[in-house]
């Protein structure tokens, strides 16, 4: 053997440790997601799977091919190899491209559909209703009180003092709203239907355990939805580079018994009796 | 294509281009009030003769009726903060004393001190950061005196100044951190903030003389050295906002002025 085929075959060995450690690592990912804890998050890791099957797949075999073609003719030093016309050139290329969007985006498709649907979906009046205002750095939460209604909030009544939100006293809906800091409290194996806003700049609401990510843009108010199946508490983590104090902008997710929830939410005390006239 | 690049008119217009940027963007620190004169310093006035300084106006900021009780603070993301609170926190926008007269009130001579150039002192007010609150939380400050800015907390800070009439700033404090910072303006009031911890704020009047005061423990203030004549004097509070009254003091006279909160409807 010369010794540039020596390197070849190196290069070869090493491309199949590399290949084992990467399928190894990549199918023994399941223990580096969090444990799901919601309904459509199953099918979120099935996508998360999928196209790491997939997409793992073309590598591999696209790269065999390459290595095929680097061996074959790398000893052709003048050239002579016979040249394919461009138009079959072109095809052979469109196909391949063709073919793998076909297996990537339509396979997403039809696997994360009833996920998409779960949480962009038309909202259903059972859908527990809570709203996240996101501000640097922290998450205001709502709860529109029995009357099942948020109260109007006009920014020109925003004072950091006693109304973080510029709930507007005068409105008949703002009576029982409830406004907590950072603690998100949802019933289980309820839908629940979280209104997002932001007060300042972009900030994005993530509950890994939830399968659950939204980007919240100001002066748009956004929804997600989800049904926590598991009780227990959770991060939600900011997941949009806010700001200097990003890295504090934490809020946890306790997901309980709907009866504890209803309990908790009577003993708090409506937002507006902190509100100056 | 070469040619045109070296020819001077080309770097004369790029000159042009990147000064009028430059003085755009100038023009968005310093706000609006960058274009328009300041009545106060443009206007003649003469140097402040302290033998006129006679007169003493005093007084007591009260509270009237039952206060809405303050919003308690979730000091649960910062440990450090929370370890200096263990009872708990609240909203510090109205802080009343036991026989219902109201701390942390500014007030100050809003007209009738035009006329005159006071010197500006030299040594800084102090503004700390401690116990996650700044102390003090409502103060005075003459424009262009020294602000020493301070992170006396094992907590790190930002101060986030919201200025309208002078520059902006916004700066990061380690522990121990030392700032000093000057408003060019006269602002009643400045706004400072905490962006880590939201229920941090600082009030600041900035005045373009010294006869303001800020009421104590006992809800009282005490402005010395004005010359005799008529004034308008106004209180400001955080959650309540500002009154004015008129007033006329004579040589030597010590005046009482009182305010109450809520004003009347």
């Amino acid at each position: 053997m010369t010794a540039r085929s020596h390197l070849s075959a190196g290069f070869l060995a090493l491309f199949f440790v590399l290949l084992v450690i990467a399928v190894v690592g990549g199918f023994g990912f399941k223990t580096w997601l969090p444990p799901v804890a919601s309904e459509h998050g199953a099918v979120v890791d099935k996508v998360i799977r999928y196209t790491l099957l997939t997409t793992g797949l073309v590598f591999v075999v696209g790269h065999l091919i390459l290595a095929f073609f680097i061996v074959k003719y790398s000893r052709d030093e003048r050239g002579t190899a016979k040249r394919l016309s461009p138009g079959v050139e072109a095809r052979w290329a469109l196909s391949v491209a063709f073919g793998m969007s076909i297996i990537a985006e339509v396979g997403v498709l039809v696997i994360g559909m009833p996920a998409w649907a779960a949480v962009y979906g038309e909202p259903s009046p059972d859908d527990v209703v809570v709203e996240v205002v996101a501000q640097q750095f922290g998450w205001f939460i709502r709860y529109p009180g029995k009357d099942g209604k948020f109260g109007a909030c006009r920014p020109e009544l925003i004072r950091r003092g006693d109304n973080p939100l510029g709930l507007d006293k005068k409105d008949p809906a703002s009576a029982d709203d409830i406004i907590v800091e950072d603690e998100l409290r949802l019933p289980v194996n309820k839908p629940a239907r979280i209104v997002l806003r932001s007060l300042d700049v972009l900030h994005s609401f993530s509950v890994p355990e939830m399968r659950v990510k939204q980007d919240i843009i100001p002066g748009y108010t956004g929804r997600t939805r989800f049904v926590p199946n598991r009780e227990g508490t959770y991060e939600i983590a900011c997941a949009e580079l806010c700001g200097l104090g990003h890295y504090k902008m934490r809020g946890l997710l306790q997901v309980m018994a709907p009866q504890d929830l209803q309990r908790w939410l009577s003993e708090q005390v409506p937002a507006i009796t902190y509100i100056v006239d | 294509m070469m040619k045109i690049w070296s020819d001077a008119w080309v770097q004369i217009v790029s000159g042009v281009f990147v000064a009028l940027l430059l003085l755009g963007c100038s023009g968005g620190e310093e706000g609006d009030s960058g274009k328009e004169p300041d009545q106060e310093t443009t206007s003649k006035r003469k140097a402040w003769d302290s033998a006129l300084g006679t007169a003493t106006v005093s007084g007591t900021v009260s509270f009237h009726g039952k206060p809405v009780p303050s919003r308690p603070v979730n000091l649960s993301k910062d440990a450090q903060c929370a370890k200096q609170h263990p009872d708990g926190l609240r909203d510090n926008s109205l802080v009343l004393n036991s026989d219902n007269t109201i701390q942390e009130v500014f007030v100050w001579i809003e007209k009738g001190l035009e006329g005159w150039k006071f010197p500006v002192p030299k040594e800084p007010v102090i503004l700390s950061q401690l116990g996650c609150m700044y102390s003090p939380h409502v103060l005075g400050v003459m424009a262009k005196q020294p602000i020493q800015i301070r992170n006396d907390d094992s907590a790190v800070h930002n101060v986030h100044c919201l200025a309208k009439r002078s520059s902006k700033f916004n700066i990061s404090q380690q522990t121990g951190a030392t700032d000093t910072k000057t408003f060019k303006r006269p602002e009643v009031m400045v706004n400072l903030i905490c962006d880590i911890h939201p229920w941090m704020s600082a009030h600041l009047g900035v005045l373009s003389h010294p006869a303001f005061s800020v009421t104590n423990d006992k809800g009282a203030f005490r402005i010395t050295n004005l010359p005799p004549g008529k004034y308008t004097i106004a209180a400001w509070q955080d959650r309540y906002g500002i009154q004015k009254k008129e007033i006329t003091v004579g040589d030597g006279e010590s005046l009482t002025v009182d305010f109450t909160y809520p004003s009347a409807p």
